[in-house]
C-alpha cells in the first residue's frame, strides 16, 4: 500500500517523531508505514488522516498486487 | 481500543535483577549439587520404609528439596517479567513485533527439540527438554530486543 505521509509531513513541517507523538505511536511505527513496511490499522489510518485534515483515501492508496 | 495483557513497566527491572539470581540458584542446585538454602529441604519420610521420592506435593510421606522448585519458579517468573513487560509506548507495530518474535522463538525451539530428538538420547535428552522450557522465553526476549532496540539504531532515519 502506497501512502503520502512523507509529503503531508513536509507540507505541515513536522518530523516523524512529532507525528508519532500526535497519534500516540512510536517513531518506528511512522517510519515503517512511510517505508511501506507496515500497513496501519484502520484506527491509526483514520487518526493520521484526521491529523492532516484529509480523507484516508487521499493518504493511503492500494497498489497493484494488494 | 482493547488493551493488551502486559505487565507494568516496573516489572522489567525487577525481572532483570531476579533472573541472574534465579539462574545462579538453579545452576547451583541442579549442576553443582549445592543446596543454597539447606532449610528448604523437607522430608516427612524419616523413619518410614518408603523407597524413593514422592511424585506429588503433599503426597503422604513426601520428601523434596524446595531449592529445586523455587529456583525454577524464580527463573521462569523473572524471564516472564522481562519478556512481557509493557514498552514505553505499546502500539500496534510493537504488538506485531511481539508476535513475530514469539513466532521465531517457537520455530527455533521446535528446531532445537527436533535436532535433540535425533542426536541426543537418554537422560541428556530430558535435560534438553528442560532447557527448552527456558529457551523459548530467552529466544523471544533476544529477538524482541533486537527488533525493538538494536535494529532501529542500525537503520536510523528521522527525516522531515
Amino acid at each position: 500500500m502506497k501512502n503520502t505521509i512523507r509529503i503531508e509531513r513536509a507540507i505541515k513541517n513536522i518530523t516523524q517523531g512529532e507525528l508519532a507523538e500526535k497519534v500516540d505511536v512510536t517513531r518506528q511505527t511512522i517510519n515503517a508505514i512511510e517505508a511501506a513496511k507496515y500497513v496501519p490499522s484502520t484506527v491509526l489510518a483514520l487518526k493520521i488522516a484526521r491529523l492532516f485534515g484529509k480523507q484516508v483515501n487521499d493518504i493511503f492508496e492500494l497498489e497493484e498486487g494488494d | 481500543m482493547k488493551k493488551s495483557l502486559l505487565l507494568p513497566r516496573i516489572c522489567r527491572p525487577i525481572g532483570c535483577v531476579l533472573f541472574p539470581l534465579g539462574l545462579a540458584w538453579l545452576l547451583a542446585f541442579y549442576v553443582f549439587d549445592n543446596r543454597v538454602f539447606p532449610f528448604l529441604k523437607y522430608d516427612s519420610n524419616i523413619g518410614s520404609n518408603r523407597m524413593g521420592p514422592a511424585s506429588y506435593l503433599f503426597e503422604k510421606d513426601f520428601s523434596t528439596d524446595f531449592n529445586g522448585e523455587l529456583s525454577i519458579l524464580v527463573t521462569l517468573v523473572s524471564l516472564f517479567m522481562i519478556a512481557f513487560t509493557r514498552e514505553k509506548i505499546e502500539d500496534e507495530y510493537v504488538s506485531l513485533k511481539r508476535l513475530k518474535a514469539l513466532q521465531i522463538s517457537l520455530y527455533l525451539n521446535l528446531l532445537l527439540v527436533a535436532v535433540a530428538s535425533i542426536f541426543i538420547y537418554g537422560f541428556a535428552y530430558v535435560y534438553i527438554l528442560q532447557c527448552s522450557i527456558y529457551s523459548i522465553l530467552v529466544i523471544y526476549i533476544l529477538v524482541f530486543i533486537y527488533q525493538m532496540h538494536i535494529k532501529p539504531r542500525l537503520t536510523k532515519s528521522d527525516t522531515l
